[in-house]
């Protein structure tokens, strides 16, 4: 499959040819208008744009995410993770291991949307916000062994 | 006040009934505007726990009610309330309750405030392990 516009436009065929450049934007490579400086533009389903900028700047976050931790700990600022700075607070593994569920998540974004993506990220968040928080941390990791297992809430 | 109050339910008192198991389903469940008999059952997993749930019940009672509602039928179900409810990961992926490590997951019952809770499938039992309705904002 080519991404590739098939079909080049000329400006003057916005007016004279809409229903075919229009027909066009709608394949998978979209339709390219050539205006008369010379410029080229492409004319595609806003949704289908939408949601490649949004799987370009998820790889983009996963790829700053694994070169800060290709770096020494101490390099690390929370400022360099962008709009992921709150997995700073994650261990180097769960930043790791976040990343991975990551992309296989905007890999799978064709078939799923971006809902799965928002959700995911959203648990790792708030993952990280409990785990920032050094008490609550400690009472979410210990075992529980006493449940009150005759008494019904 | 009940989080049950207004609801038909008994009353949310707690009464002493044998550990559930995978054969043993909820009859209680089976009220007439209640929830199917396949609903969860809800525990504290600790002292503390139960004193918390009650605590936020006496607080926020509507709010506890409805969230009591959702852990009896809905408690795996992140497309009702996305990014409002999901399993923890990582070191909080899991958790140990009595002899089961279970999934551990978060509610969000408001801004600041969190239930956590552990769902074991097997028994149908929701383990609530902490509520907290002024939990601090550290990363956000």
């Amino acid at each position: 499959m080519s991404i590739a516009p098939d079909t080049t436009f000329q400006a003057t065929d916005l007016a004279r040819r809409s229903r075919d450049v229009l027909s066009a934007a709608r394949t998978v490579g979209g339709a390219i208008i050539r205006d008369k400086d010379g410029e080229s533009l492409l004319v595609e389903p806003a949704a289908r744009s939408g949601r490649a900028r949004y799987e370009l700047a998820g790889m983009r976050n996963a790829f700053r995410v694994l070169r800060l931790l290709s770096m020494p700990a101490e390099a690390r600022d929370p400022v360099l993770y962008g709009d992921l700075a709150w997995l700073a607070a994650l261990s180097e593994t769960a930043q790791e291991q976040f990343v991975w569920e990551y992309v296989r998540m905007l890999e799978a974004m064709d078939a799923t949307g971006p809902e799965p993506v928002e959700q995911l990220t959203y648990e790792w968040r708030q993952t990280a916000r409990a785990w920032a928080d050094e008490d609550l941390r400690g009472e979410l990791i210990a075992p529980l062994t006493a449940p009150l297992a005759h008494i019904e809430l | 006040m009940s989080p049950d109050k207004g609801k038909g339910r008994s009353s949310g008192t707690r009464r002493s009934r044998p550990a559930p198991s995978a054969a043993t389903p909820e009859i209680e469940a089976q009220a007439s505007d209640g929830p199917p008999s396949s609903a969860w059952t809800i525990r504290p997993a600790s002292e503390q726990a139960r004193k918390q749930w009650d605590t936020a019940t006496a607080a926020e009672p509507d709010l506890m009610a409805l969230e009591r509602e959702r852990l009896r039928n809905r408690p795996l179900d992140r497309s009702a309330n996305p990014r409002r409810t999901g399993q923890l990961k990582a070191e909080l992926a899991t958790r140990k309750v009595g002899e089961k490590t279970l999934p551990q997951w978060q509610q969000e019952l408001t801004a600041a405030g969190r239930l956590w809770y552990c769902p074991d499938k097997e028994s149908r039992t929701i383990w609530i392990t902490k509520v907290d309705l002024s939990h601090p904002k550290r990363t956000d």
